[in-house]
Parts: C-alpha cells; structure tokens; sequence
C-alpha cells in the first residue's frame, strides 16, 4: 500500500463521515430483519428487490460515496494540505488512483457488503443473489466515487454537484425522460446486478442491457479518472 | 546536458500572474543562483505568487519559469530536486510530526526513510516532540516541522515562504543557522520574508517587491544603505516653533522644515543620526522647550515604497 493510499484511508476512515457511512450502511440489513419481524406478505425475494433498488441503489450507495469520494481530494483542498501531495515527484495518476481505491475502501465496500447482508438476511439464503448485489452494488460505488472524486477536485461545492446529479438527474428526471437510464450509475449498477444473477430485479422498468451496464459503468470510471487527473494537473493549487 | 548545466538554477523572465483582473506579479524578471536569495516586501506585494509559480504551483498568466533549466510548471519529475515550504501552516494534523517527515520521505522515493527522518528532525531540533500529534503543536513546532518535511529529501533547491515567521527568537536564530548551513553545503535557498532586519545576515541577496513588481535587486548591505540614505520625516512639537524652524534650517542634515497650522513642526532629513543630535543642541540654543518628536513615516510600507521609488 502506497503512501497515498494510507493517507487518504486515515483520512477518511478518520472523519466523521465514516460514522454516518457506518450508519447508513447499517439501514439495509436491519431493514431486512424488520421484515422478517414485521411479517410481511410480499415475498422475499419482492422486498429484497425492492430494497436494493429503492433503499440501496437510489439513495445509501450515491448517498455513502458522495460523502467518501469528495472528501478524498475535497478536504485537501478547504485545508490547503494538497500542496504537500502535488509537490512530489509522482505522476498525477499515481496521486488520483490510490485516492479514488481509498474512497472505494471507506465508502464501496460498506455499501457492497451492506446491500449483500441485506439480501442474505431477507431471503434467508440465496447466496448467488447477494453476491451479485454486492458487486453490482460494488460496481456502482466505482462508477459514483470517480465523478465524485474528479468533482472534489474540480470544485468547491462537490457536495452540491453531487446531491443535484443524484437526487435531480437521476431520480427526480429520470422518472420522465426514460433516456436517462443510459446516463445513470445507479441503472448501471442495477443493469450488472441483474446480469450477474437474472432472478434478481425482474420488477424493474426497462432495465438496462447487461453489455450496456457494464460498458457504461467501465466508461464513466475511465473518463472521469482520467478527468480527475487532467484537472490535478492543470490546478492552481491553493 | 550542457544548457541545463549552465542555467541559474530558477529563471523568471517576464513572468506576471492575475486573479480575476487584479493584478498580483508584474512582469518580473530575476535569475537565482545557489545561495540564500531573499525575497523581501511589504504583504500583499506578490511575494507568495512569485514563489508558488517558481514552484509550478500555479501557471504564471505571461511569462516564463525555468528551474534547473526545465520547465516548472507540469513537470511533476522536478520535485524530487525541490523543496517548498508554503506559507500556511497547514499540515495532517492528524498525524504525528515524525509521522509527517516519514511521509514525506516516502513521497520522495528517499532511500532509508527512517533515517533521512531522523535527521531532518535532529536538524530542526524537534526530537522531543517528534511522536506527539501535529495538532497539539505550536505554530513555530509546525513551522519547524514543515521545514523538516521539506529538506527530508535533501533537495538542491529550497523554496521558502516566510521560514522564520511564527518561531521565537531563539528558534529563529536556530533556523537562520540551519538554512545558512544548507546553503553552504551548495543549495540554492529562496526564501520570502515582509521583515527586513529578518533577512540580515541570512541572505546573500535579496529581490525587493512592492505592489506585484520588482522593485529593486541588491545584497543586503547595498539594500540597506538605501534605506538609511532616503530621507526621514519628523514632527516636532516644541514651545517656540517658529524660532526652532530658523534655527533647524541651518543644520547640514536637514533639507526642509514646515510649519503645518497647528503649529507642529515637519522636519525632513536624510541624516537621522545627525538630526538626532543637533536638534537637541538647536533647542538649547535658541532657549525652545521640546515637547515631542515623533517620526512619520516610519512604517514598513513607507520604507518599502521610498526603496522601490529608488
């Protein structure tokens, strides 16, 4: 593990975002043991569906990276301490990369291993289910945490950016533009769950071709690093 | 191989940057060879634009930076020859300080991490509070630290933005000897300072800023005669000004004496050690009683403007 790496985990795991990652992370799994103590007709297989597209996919996962990505370059630069990475002899890839694997760390793995306790807890077995969740869940965390990344780099008010792409683009148009979902992480993420594991998601609306979710997720990680990189290199830092 | 061999190790030519149509570097030109350079001027002058572009921090708006003959800007290889000190004290507080110099030294591919760290600390003689957390430091711990982060690598080439401020007088005699021994080990040192007393007998030069241009260039010596030559102005306040004005007139050092309407006498002189002399002696003479005598443009800034005017 790279200096960077370890920087930005002590970082980040040290912040108190990374209690309110706990505790959004923690929602999922206790919403699947009020199911089972609730007794509820709908099926398990239903509700763990709608779970993880509803309660996972559109808010705890955009919610959780969105806290995690932007702080990895965000809290650099509010407290001016970015000058002390970009005056290395590294590439500025080797500064972006090792930030954006933190952020997927802190924030993608609790939100992956969430969404799969969730599924395991709520169906009571069906592990196949769960693990495609998590890495479709996973997958998702990567695509958010490279817009999110480049976004607390690229601005001051990443926060902002981000709550707009994820509460207004995504899920407030979306529910009239139906060409969104070629735009969006979160059916990018749904798209590969269902690819992984094609009993999972049935009730979803015009899903996404498992080819184009897992085309578009690998585009957004690939061009917003590359972003992410180009702006390190053309910022004034502060 | 050869061109690089030949350049000064930073040259600026006609480098000026703005933020939003102010103004803040204008058109300076200056080389910097191993040594202590200063550069000195009031705050706000431009001095921290100067060496954050130097540093390739930000793109200078015109001009050109070329350190060990490369380009600063962009060229992320070059760090591992440069140190720079910013003039915030921000630091990973939470970390510990020898936590901060191991990273740094990381950074840097350093060979033996733990004992460039060592030594870098030693240097700046902060062993003792080496494994507390950055955030129970003091401001001149913290300025002592960031040194010591910085020349972990021991770059050839040292950028400094106001290295002594925040330390006590002690610790700022410490640094001066520190930054005066790695410029004797070849190093080119360039560090910013507002204090000119502060930059005596550490710096071999020094590039005097004022308002985002460049001002006037010299040792110190030649700097500071400049600045005992330029002409004083003082306020004397005393029982008979009128009497006293005829009487200051015929001193050598002074050139004008005005009478303002409440009858406060302004005496401009070029000699302040000759006028502090005589004018006592005048007053005795004539029988005037001095109430007051108080300098008027003693400011830093007025000393900065009379020497960038010169």
């Amino acid at each position: 593990m790279g200096p960077v790496f370890t920087l930005t985990l002590r970082q980040l795991a040290g912040s108190r975002r990374a209690w309110l990652v706990l505790g959004l992370c923690g929602l999922p799994p206790l919403t699947g043991v009020l199911f089972h103590v609730a007794h509820s007709t709908t099926t398990p297989a239903k509700f763990a569906d709608d779970v993880t597209a509803t309660l996972v996919a559109s808010a705890i996962l955009p919610l959780v990276v969105l806290l995690v990505a932007t702080a990895a370059f965000g809290n650099e630069v509010g407290d001016r301490t970015l000058v002390y990475l970009f005056m290395k002899p590294l590439a500025r890839w080797r500064i972006v990369a090792p930030k954006l694997a933190a952020a997927l760390v802190v924030g993608g793995i609790p939100v992956a291993v969430s969404g799969l306790v969730a599924v395991l807890v709520i169906e009571q077995g069906n592990p196949g289910g769960a693990v495609a969740t998590g890495i479709g869940l996973f997958v998702g965390a990567a695509a958010y945490a490279a817009v999110f990344v480049w976004a607390g780099l690229a601005t001051r008010h990443a926060l902002v950016f981000g709550l707009v792409y994820v509460f207004v683009w995504e899920a407030a148009l979306a529910a009239y533009l139906d060409g969104i979902r070629f735009l969006s992480i979160r059916r990018y993420a749904l798209g590969v769950i269902s690819a992984l594991d094609d009993e999972r998601l049935r009730s979803l609306d015009h899903p996404l071709a498992s080819g184009t979710a897992f085309v578009g997720a690998g585009l957004v990680i690939v061009v917003f690093t590359v972003l992410a990189v180009r702006k390190l290199v053309r910022i004034d830092v502060p | 191989m050869s061109d690089t061999a030949a350049a000064p190790t930073i040259a600026v030519e006609g480098v000026s940057r703005w933020f939003s149509g102010v103004v803040a570097v204008s058109d300076v030109s200056l080389v910097v060879e191993p040594g202590v350079t200063a550069l000195l001027g009031p705050n706000g002058a431009g001095k921290t634009t100067l060496l954050r572009t130097v540093a390739g921090l930000i793109a200078p708006s015109e001009g050109t930076v070329r350190v060990f003959g490369e380009p600063a800007r962009g060229n992320p290889a070059l760090y591992g020859r440069i140190g720079y000190m910013p003039e915030h004290e921000s630091v990973y507080d939470f970390l510990t300080g020898r936590q901060f110099v191991e990273w740094s030294a990381r950074m840097q591919h350093v060979a033996d991490v733990g004992a460039a760290s060592r030594r870098a600390i030693e240097t700046v003689d902060l062993v003792e509070a080496q494994d507390r957390s950055l955030r129970g430091y003091s401001r001149g711990m913290r300025q002592r630290l960031r040194l010591a982060a910085t020349l972990v690598h021991d770059p050839p080439l040292l950028l400094l933005d106001e290295p002594l401020s925040g330390t006590d007088p002690a610790q700022r005699l410490h640094l001066r000897d520190v930054i005066r021994a790695l410029a004797a080990a070849g190093r080119t040192i360039l560090v910013s300072s507002h204090i000119l007393e502060e930059v005596e007998g550490l710096a071999d030069r020094i590039h005097l800023m004022v308002s985002g241009k460049l001002a006037a260039s010299g040792d110190y010596r030649a700097i500071r005669k400049q600045l005992n030559d330029r002409p004083f102005l003082v306020r004397v306040d005393s029982s008979g000004p009128r009497v006293l004005a005829a009487g200051l007139l015929e001193v050598d050092a002074v050139e004008s004496v005005e009478i303002d309407a409440a009858g406060h006498l302004r005496v401009r002189s070029k000699d302040v050690a000759s006028l502090q002399v005589a004018l006592p002696a005048v007053a005795q003479r004539l029988g005037v009683r001095l109430l007051r005598v108080e300098p008027l443009d003693d400011s830093l800034e007025s000393v900065f403007e009379y020497l960038a005017r010169g």
